[in-house]
């Protein structure tokens, strides 16, 4: 099986942690990458600087994003992803502490693909994490390797 | 409005639409799907025409799941006309199809599918396929704006269909 590979944009190292941990049980079927805000993930993408390395760095097949972080948040990312022209098919998970109708509707507007309100207990974060690793492996993915 | 719990299958083959009615109940998924046969009668389904205007029974549904080849009015096409109403912003469309070439799933995603599925010929990964997606989108946070999608002035015009 063609392990996921999952871009984290996460500015709160503990949940960053959090969600590391959540994924732990899956081994190498998962491979997670985690950047701190809009800005790195869109160099990310893009490969510049030390994300060159694709090896070190591989292009992700999901991204997982928080909405509120430095610099570039949530949104922000979201709209240049989703204005992209290679890389407006790159499925972006919003994972926010916020569930309120505002941020929701804003991130739909944008282009997100699927929403979810942050967990509180840690078992039911792992339990979010597990069921999106079991459906994005099997959800047929568009192959980019770079985003220009 | 809150949405009720309702999956809409947007599916030309009696068969396919058997199958997957089967591998939700294996799958012990509660949630109601309603099924409609052409792209046309699922633009109206979603726009309350006649019958489907009352929606204590037929609610719009939390998920769509949709076949790309289908007579007449084809997925590619539902999917941009569902990405031109704005109240249907929030409702997430799911491409589920037993044929697809790497452009097509690039053109689904361009145009706004949530995801991309292939309809498996095997009963048992069907019936995985079915658990994951139910759980997985019946999860996501949406907003009730979903509740009203806004009447055409005109019916859908024929002229414009195609989508470049």
């Amino acid at each position: 099986m063609v392990p996921l590979r999952i871009l984290l944009l996460e500015d709160d190292d503990n949940d960053a942690f959090l969600v590391r941990r959540a994924l732990s049980s899956l081994g190498d079927k998962v491979t997670l990458a985690r950047v701190h805000n809009g800005g790195e993930a869109i160099q990310y993408l893009q490969g510049r600087g030390e994300f060159a390395d694709r090896e070190k760095y591989p292009f992700p097949t999901l991204i997982v994003t928080d909405l509120k972080m430095p610099l570039i948040d949530g949104l922000e990312f979201l709209r240049w992803v989703k204005n992209h022209p290679i890389c407006k098919p790159l499925p972006v998970v919003m994972l926010s502490a916020s569930g309120t109708p505002k941020d929701v509707q804003q991130a739909y507007r944008l282009g997100v693909t699927a929403y979810f309100v942050k967990p509180v207990q840690f078992q039911e974060l792992v339990r979010l994490l597990l069921l999106t690793h079991e459906y994005w492996r099997q959800a047929e993915q568009v192959e980019a390797s770079e985003c220009p | 409005m809150e949405n009720r719990e309702l999956v809409l299958l947007v599916e030309d083959s009696d068969d396919d639409a058997l199958m997957l009615r089967r591998a939700f109940k294996v799958a012990a998924i509660a949630i109601p799907l309603a099924h409609v046969k052409s792209g046309t009668q699922a633009v109206s389904y979603l726009r309350g025409d006649g019958d489907y205007g009352n929606r204590t029974v037929h609610p719009l549904p939390k998920i769509v799941l949709l076949d790309l080849g289908l007579p007449e009015m084809d997925g590619y096409e539902v999917l941009t006309w569902i990405r031109e109403q704005p109240g249907l912003r929030t409702l997430p469309v799911i491409v589920l199809t037993g044929l697809a070439t790497g452009d097509g799933i690039v053109r689904a995603y361009q145009l706004g599918a949530n995801s991309f599925l292939m309809k498996s010929a095997d009963f048992e990964q069907l019936v995985t396929l079915s658990k994951a997606l139910a759980e997985y989108w019946l999860e996501t946070k949406a907003t009730p704006a979903a509740g009203k999608v806004e009447p055409f002035k005109t019916p859908y015009p024929p002229d414009q269909r195609r989508v470049a």
